[in-house]
C-alpha cells in the first residue's frame, strides 16, 4: 500500500530581521489512506507550521527543507496552477477559526458549490443539490434554505461544520485539521470529531488532526506523533503510547490532564517551566530543563530517535519503557 | 430594579443548607438584556432565577455550553451588569443595591480573572505597573508599591525580574499569573474565574490550577469557577452547578455530581470530554444539536429537543429544581433514569438526533 502523504525530514526556518529561527527540525511522518494521524504538543512546538508546510501555506519568510510527497508526487515542486488544483480536490485544511477560511461576503452555498463545480465539474443545479446534501451530512437542519445564508448567520459550531462540509465537498484523500475544535463547546467538539470519523468511514478520507490536547488526539487518532520544540519526540499507535508512554514529555502531558474517574491528586502533576522560545541548542535534549529524568548526557548529546516498543519510537536517552524493563 | 430583600424561593428549590457560613449567597438571580436593535421594552432573560451559595474557602464550579448564562451570572455578581431581580449577598451584605463609594469598596471583596488576560491587562504598561495600578485603587500608599508588587509576583510564581516586562513579552500562562496577581492586589475574599484556564495548553493549565488551589489554601479565598470543561471542574470545584438556557439544571457536591449525575445534560457534558486511554472512537455524540439561542422561548423542559430521555411530560411541563436529602439538586422529570444512560458504541445517539432527517 502506498502512503497518501509522506513527509521526510521536514525542516522549516523563519527569517525575521536577518535572524533565522528553526520552527521545525526534521519531522517525518507517513499517512495511509483512511488513517487518522494526530500531532500533539504545546503551542509553539511546530505543529501548525508542519501542517502549513505540507499544504504549502507558509509565508515567503519561511525556508522549507526535506521532502513532502502526496500520492508519490513531490509537493514542494508544484507550481501555482498545480497547487490550486491539488488544494480542494485532493487535500483540504480546516482551521481553528472557521472565519479565517470562510468568505464573509459570500453565501455559504456559493462557497460550497464553487469547489464542486471547479473540481468535480458539476452543473450549477447538480452542485447545489450536492451542497445541500453535504450540509445535511454535517448536521445542519433545513440545509436547502441555509445555503442562501451568509457565514455570520451561523453559530461558531455551525460555521466549523460548514468548513468541514467545504473541505469534504470534493471528497479529498486527506483533510488536515489544525485545532478544529479548540474554540468550540465540548458537546460540539464531540459532534465535529464524529463528523470527521464519518468522512473516514464513508470515503476513506485520511485525517491529520493537530491539537495541544492529548485527550482529543487520543480519542480520535489511530496513530500519534508527539512534537516538542520542532521535533517528533515520540510516535506510534495511540493505544501503545497512551498505555505506555516512553518519552518523559509524553508521560508528563498525559499526567497533566485532570481525570474524570478515579482518585484525584491534591495537585495536578504539571510540567514545570514553559517550552523553549525560539532556538534550542543543537547538542542537547530540548526538554532537559523541564525533565524529571534528565542526566548530564541530556545536556551534551541530542537524543536520537530509537525504537522503544514493538511499534513505537522515541527520542530520549532514557526511555521510560526500557527503564521499566530493566527494573522488572 | 432589584428587590432589597429576597422574598423567599418561589421555585420550591430552597435547600436545607445554612446561609450563615456562606461568603456568597445568591437567591433568584435574574439577568435580562435588551434585544439587539430594539428600543422599547423588549428584553430576553439570560439568567432566570438562579440560586446558589459559596462557602468561605470553597469553590463552586459552573459548567454549561456557551450562551447558557455562566458569564452573565459572573457579571451580575460583579455588578458589571445590574441584575433585573434577585439578591446577591457577599459577606452578609446585599450588593445589588450598592452605589457610588459603597460599590467601589465592595469591589475589593470580589475580583475577576478572565479567559484572555489581554483583555484585562493594559498593553502599554509593564506588568508590574499593571499590578501597581490595582494597588493604587486599593489605596495602598505609593512607597509600598515596589515591595507589594514583588510580593504578589512571588505569590503567583513569577520572578521579580518580570515586573519590567510588557504583557506581549510573556506567554499565555505567565500573563494569566499576572492577572491573578492583579486580582489579589486588593486582598479579595472571592475570586470569579471566567474560563480562566480554557485558552491555556493542558500543561500550563495544570500549573495555574495548582496555583489557584495553593492560594485558596493559604488565604481561604472562595472561587466562582466557570468552565465548560468538566474534567477541570472535577479537579478544582467542591460543588458544581450545571447551567442550561439561563437556569441551573443540576447542583450538588462535585463528587456526587460526577459519580451520579441526575440530569441528562450533565451526563452528556461529562461524556463529551475526551479522555486518554478510555478507548477511542464512536462513543462521543451522546447529545446532538446545539443549545438553542438564549432568546428562544420554549415550553416544557428546555433540553427536551436534544434529550435522549425526553417524553411527553417533558415537553409540556418544565421540571423544577428538586433537592434530594443530601442536597443534590436536579431539574429533570426522569432524573432517576439518568444513571441508565450508557455510552457505548451501540447506544451512540447520532448527531442529527432530534432533527428532521
Ligand atoms: N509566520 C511566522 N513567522 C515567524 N515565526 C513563526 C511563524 N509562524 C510560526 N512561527 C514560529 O514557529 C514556531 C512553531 O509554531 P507553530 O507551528 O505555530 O506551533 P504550534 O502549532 O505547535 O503551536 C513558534 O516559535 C512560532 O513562533
Ligand atoms: S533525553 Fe534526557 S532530558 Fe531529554 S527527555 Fe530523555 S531523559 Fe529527559
Ligand atoms: S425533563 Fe425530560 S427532556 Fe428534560 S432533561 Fe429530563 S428527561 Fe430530558
Ligand atoms: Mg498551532
Amino acid at each position: 500500500m502506498t502512503a497518501i502523504l509522506e513527509v521526510d525530514d521536514l525542516t522549516v526556518d523563519f527569517t525575521r530581521a536577518g535572524t533565522r529561527t528553526a520552527a521545525v527540525r526534521g519531522v517525518s511522518l507517513r499517512v495511509e489512506a483512511g488513517e487518522r494521524v494526530g500531532i500533539v504538543g504545546e503551542s509553539g512546538s511546530g505543529k501548525s507550521v508542519t501542517a502549513q508546510a505540507v499544504m504549502r501555506l507558509l509565508p515567503t519568510t519561511a525556508t522549507v527543507g526535506g521532502s513532502v510527497r502526496f500520492a508519490g508526487q513531490d509537493v514542494l515542486a508544484y507550481d501555482a496552477a498545480k497547487l490550486a488544483a491539488w488544494r480542494g480536490a485532493d487535500i483540504a485544511m480546516v482551521f481553528q477559526d472557521p472565519m479565517s477560511s470562510l468568505n464573509p461576503l459570500l453565501r455559504v452555498g456559493t462557497q460550497l458549490t464553487e469547489g464542486l463545480r471547479r473540481h468535480r465539474g458539476l452543473s450549477k443545479s447538480d452542485a447545489r443539490a450536492e451542497a445541500a446534501r453535504l450540509l445535511k451530512l454535517v448536521g445542519i437542519a433545513d440545509a436547502d434554505r441555509r445555503l442562501d445564508d451568509y457565514p455570520h448567520a451561523f453559530s461558531g459550531g455551525m460555521r466549523q461544520r460548514v468548513c468541514i462540509a467545504i473541505a469534504a465537498a470534493c471528497t479529498p484523500k486527506l483533510i488536515i485539521a489544525d485545532e478544529p475544535t479548540t474554540a468550540l463547546d465540548v458537546t460540539v467538539q464531540a459532534q465535529v470529531l464524529d463528523l470527521l470519523d464519518e468522512l473516514t468511514e464513508r470515503y476513506a478520507t485520511a485525517t491529520v488532526l493537530v491539537s495541544h490536547d492529548l485527550g482529543v488526539i487520543s480519542s480520535f487518532c489511530d496513530r500519534i506523533l508527539v512534537m516538542y520544540a520542532g521535533r517528533v519526540v515520540e510516535a506510534g499507535p495511540t493505544d501503545d503510547i497512551v498505555a505506555d508512554p516512553a518519552h518523559p514529555y509524553t508521560r508528563a502531558l498525559l499526567d497533566s490532564i485532570p481525570r474524570l474517574e478515579g482518585e484525584l491528586p491534591r495537585r495536578l502533576p504539571a510540567i514545570p517551566g514553559s517550552p523553549p522560545f525560539g532556538d534550542v541548542p543543537a547538542d542537547s535534549c530540548a526538554f532537559a530543563d523541564r525533565c524529571a529524568y534528565a542526566q548530564p548526557v541530556c545536556r551534551t548529546v541530542a537524543p536520537p530517535t530509537v525504537p522503544v516498543g514493538p511499534r513505537t519510537q522515541a527520542a530520549c536517552h532514557f526511555p521510560l519503557t526500557l527503564a521499566e524493563e530493566v527494573t522488572r | 430594579m432589584s428587590g432589597t430583600d429576597s422574598a423567599g424561593s418561589r421555585s420550591g428549590t430552597d435547600s436545607a443548607g445554612s446561609r450563615s457560613s456562606s461568603i456568597v449567597d445568591v437567591k433568584d438571580l435574574t439577568v435580562r438584556y435588551r434585544r439587539r436593535g430594539s428600543l422599547r421594552r423588549n428584553e430576553f432573560t439570560a439568567v432566570d432565577g438562579v440560586s446558589f451559595e459559596i462557602g468561605a474557602g470553597r469553590t463552586l464550579g459552573i459548567a454549561g455550553e456557551s450562551g447558557s448564562g455562566k458569564s452573565s451570572v459572573a457579571r451580575a455578581l460583579m455588578r458589571v451588569h445590574d441584575p433585573a431581580a434577585g439578591s446577591v449577598r457577599v459577606a452578609g451584605r446585599e450588593v445589588t443595591t450598592l452605589r457610588g463609594g459603597a460599590l467601589q469598596r465592595f469591589r475589593r471583596h470580589m475580583q475577576m480573572v478572565f479567559q484572555d488576560p489581554y483583555d484585562s491587562l493594559n498593553p502599554r504598561l509593564t506588568v508590574g505597573d499593571n499590578v501597581a495600578e490595582a494597588l493604587t485603587a486599593a489605596g495602598v500608599p505609593r512607597p509600598d508599591h515596589v515591595l507589594r508588587v514583588r510580593d504578589l509576583f512571588d505569590r503567583v510564581g513569577l520572578p521579580a525580574a518580570f515586573t519590567g516586562r510588557y504583557p506581549h513579552q510573556l506567554s499565555g500562562g505567565q500573563r494569566q499569573r499576572v492577572s491573578i496577581a492583579r486580582a489579589l492586589a486588593v486582598s479579595p475574599q472571592v475570586l470569579v474565574c471566567d474560563e480562566a484556564v480554557s485558552a491555556l495548553d493542558v500543561s500550563v493549565r495544570a500549573q495555574i490550577l495548582n496555583l489557584l488551589k495553593d492560594l485558596q489554601e493559604a488565604d481561604g479565598l472562595a472561587y466562582l469557577f466557570i468552565s465548560h470543561d468538566m474534567s477541570t471542574l472535577r479537579f478544582i470545584a467542591d460543588d458544581v452547578a450545571i447551567m442550561y438556557q439561563g437556569r441551573i439544571v443540576e447542583l450538588g457536591p462535585a463528587d456526587e455530581v460526577f459519580a451520579r449525575p441526575r440530569h441528562p445534560y450533565t451526563r452528556a457534558l461529562i461524556a463529551a470530554i475526551p479522555q486518554p486511554g478510555v478507548g477511542r472512537r464512536h462513543r462521543r455524540g451522546l447529545v446532538g444539536g446545539e443549545a438553542p439561542s438564549a432568546e428562544a422561548v420554549l415550553t416544557g423542559c428546555a433540553f427536551a429537543p436534544r434529550c435522549p430521555l425526553a417524553t411527553e411530560v417533558c415537553r409540556e411541563h418544565r421540571p423544577l429544581l428538586i433537592a434530594e436529602p443530601g442536597g443534590h439538586q436536579a431539574a429533570c422529570h426522569h432524573a432517576d433514569a439518568v444513571g441508565s444512560l450508557t455510552v457505548t458504541a451501540d447506544t451512540t445517539v447520532p448527531h442529527q438526533q432530534g432533527r428532521t432527517a
